[in-house]
């Protein structure tokens, strides 16, 4: 007879369960499989370069070990922020949703090579964006990115990296293009059914990122390419920063709500329960849809050139995306306490020992939930109009988006790797207790690093910088000393790249592992409350899309005008036509 | 036999840092000023030392008597 936690740690095997059976994933559909395989690859490759540059730069600024000169910190903090927030992450969830799309639909995408049009875009734009960024620390090639994470005027990168970054977000169009696509194919042969709850998460966050991507489109295509081409002036810095942020917020949420589709629809799979309700997990896809964009604005709190209302409006707005969090926070909780309760847990809290903590999958996500707990209290601070001004472009802030990016997101997703690699190569994950031991020491790491981050911004440290010492200045933390405060940031630094090392061998090990894969079984159980409770209008997708798309032009039309109105296009005294067209209209007139 | 699993002991270690961390802000609220991370994390490191011994020994004592 097994112990408890041995039949937790068998949920979804069967004695007479063979190696890769029919049902499994990669057998029905190997092509997706494959194509999951190649997003994993170019993430984890990011996540490599990316992590490399973070404890790199987490040793520099706080002067433990210097092996770069601090000129060419900005190249790898560049580096840092695109290799990791938009490559890592976003061929990550390009993965999990043509898994997730397809399983849930039960069909493959339409066309395969539309679908490796898509991965070969995405591609592509990495290559240009992530060479030319690369390209900055090497002194005889005259091309470099050194604009950060957030690139906006004035600060202008080579054409290569605009054009790149471009061709990335088309890639990511038409991906969502593929899964309408295969969505819309299911409803010709389902016309009264509801959309599957995976498939329905994939559609709302696509729609969400159409809406939001519709600023950063404008800002690269229209302002910065043409500028960094020579062909127009420099725009104004406060519109293309207004139209990076448009995008800039949202895309938090890009990152999170597959991080999301995992913890409602898997996490309850690996607890031995079901979800509690598919209804409240309906609502939060909605309401991150409505809610995601039109709150861009809280990152410009100090910017002079927009008015202070516009930002209460934008301050309003974020604090109402708290209730899907919440939300889910209570229905991600109630699902795992669910789960427990089946294994025989009992109690208040004795439930939680009877939860399956040896699984890494499930420990990681349930730890990477709780650091972002923490970081949404942050993010509260920093969505405060007043209580920001404190910590505004200092440390807190990258304190803040490594709880959430750098764990909620970061960690699911090297959680969630542990359960979909088996699923998508037929080969058994390396080591269990590696990975278990990985994800906890992610999250330990964190908590060093995380935890002196924030303290240093309310001590006042800068971000975004490779001194942060200033001459006759003196930062005073208010607990502790701001020597110990960088001893900790250092150590968490270094104790993340160890779990970043453990991570990629653990996984590049399992690829290469001969011992097929068991309990490859992808069913996951049906929602205690089923779609069948949820009103029907939630499946209105057209109807989401419309009212987000109006919430969106009543939060930025005003702003964009006033904007537009007060600064132009281009700075005062340059006029908009192209710089190639001026000399020739100079002779003409 | 141990009371608790290697998987156990890495999960309690691993809780007992952030509160490690934050033990020092929270004795600011008492008004104690002075105390450092070190020695905090001396503190949480003897409470996991203390862990792991009851884990080892009481089991032990547990199965001789049972015995």
């Amino acid at each position: 007879m097994s112990t408890p936690t041995e039949s937790i740690l068998n949920i979804g095997r069967t004695d007479d369960e063979t190696a890769l059976p029919a049902e499994s994933f990669i057998v029905k559909y190997p092509t997706v499989a494959r194509v999951v395989r190649v997003c994993f690859a170019y993430a984890f490759v990011a996540l490599a370069v990316g992590g490399l540059f973070g404890v790199i730069q987490a040793l520099h600024r706080t002067n433990v070990i210097r092996v770069i000169d601090s000129a060419d910190y900005y190249t790898l903090l560049t580096a840092h922020g695109v290799f990791l927030a938009i490559v890592f992450t976003i061929f990550f969830l390009a993965g999990v949703f043509a898994w997730a799309n397809t399983r849930s639909l039960e069909r493959p995408p339409l066309n395969p090579r539309f679908t490796w049009l898509w991965v070969g875009t995405m591609s592509a734009g990495t290559l240009l964006s992530g060479g030319s960024i690369l390209a900055g620390l090497v002194a005889e090639i005259d091309v470099s990115a050194d604009v950060l994470f957030t690139f906006y005027a004035p600060l202008q990168a080579h054409p290569l990296f605009y054009i790149g970054l471009a061709l990335f977000v088309v890639g990511t169009w038409l991906a969502g293009i593929d899964w309408f696509r295969q969505y819309l194919d299911w409803r010709a042969d389902n016309p009264d059914e509801r959309i599957p709850l995976q498939s329905f998460m994939v559609l709302t966050t696509m729609l969400m990122w159409y809406l939001s991507t519709l600023g950063v489109a404008i800002e690269v295509v229209v302002f910065l390419i043409p500028w960094s081409l020579g062909l127009m002036p420099a725009p104004t810095p406060l519109l293309t920063r207004t139209l990076f942020w448009f995008f800039g917020h949202p895309v938090v949420y890009f990152w999170l709500m597959p991080a999301y589709l995992m913890w409602y629809t898997v996490l309850p799979k690996l607890s031995g329960g079901r979800l509690f309700s598919d209804p409240l997990a309906r609502v939060v896809f909605v309401l991150f849809l409505l809610l995601s964009t039109p709150v861009g604005i809280h990152h410009q709190y100090l910017d002079p050139g927009i008015a202070e209302g516009f930002k209460f409006i934008a301050m309003t707005n974020t604090m109402f995306l708290l209730l899907p969090s919440l939300l889910t926070a209570f229905t991600v909780v109630a699902s795992v306490e669910h789960g427990a309760r089946q294994n025989g847990g009992e109690g208040y809290f004795g439930w939680l020992t009877a939860l399956p903590w040896r699984d890494p999958a499930f420990t990681g996500m349930m730890l990477a939930g709780l650091m972002f707990a923490a970081g949404g209290f942050s993010g509260m601070v920093n969505a405060g109009m007043n209580i920001n001004y404190l910590v505004h472009n200092t440390i807190w802030v990258p304190g803040h988006f490594h709880l959430t990016v750098g764990t909620a997101v970061a960690l699911t997703f090297m959680a969630a790797a542990y359960w979909l690699v088996p699923r998508v190569t037929g080969r058994a994950l390396y080591s269990r207790p590696i990975g278990l031991f990985q994800v906890v020491l992610w999250f330990i790491g964190m908590t060093f690093m995380s935890a002196a981050m924030h303290r240093g911004g309310l001590a006042g440290i800068p971000r975004r910088t490779a001194e942060p010492e200033y001459s006759k200045f003196t930062f005073e933390a208010v607990v502790g000393t701001i020597s110990s405060l960088r001893l900790q940031i250092a150590f968490g630094g270094v104790l993340l790249f160890v779990s970043l090392v453990i991570f990629l061998a653990n996984i590049a090990l399992t690829a290469a592992n001969n011992e097929p894969a068991t309990g490859l079984k992808t069913d996951l159980p049906p929602a205690l409350s089923g779609p069948e409770q949820s009103p029907q209008v939630l499946d209105e997708l057209k109807l989401w899309a419309i009212i987000a798309i109006v919430l969106v032009i009543l939060a930025y039309s005003l702003p964009l005008w006033s904007i537009i109105n007060g600064a132009g296009f281009y700075q005062d005294g340059i006029t908009a036509s192209p710089q190639v067209v001026q000399p020739v209209l100079e002779v003409l007139i | 036999m141990s009371r608790l699993s290697p998987a156990a002991l890495l999960l309690i270690g691993a809780a007992l840092v952030p509160i490690a961390i934050e033990f020092p802000v929270i004795l600011t609220f008492v008004g104690i000023r002075n105390f450092s991370f070190g020695l905090s994390f001396a503190l949480f490191g003897l409470v996991f030392l203390a862990i792991l011994v009851w884990s080892e020994v009481a089991d032990v004592i547990g199965s001789s008597a049972g015995s």
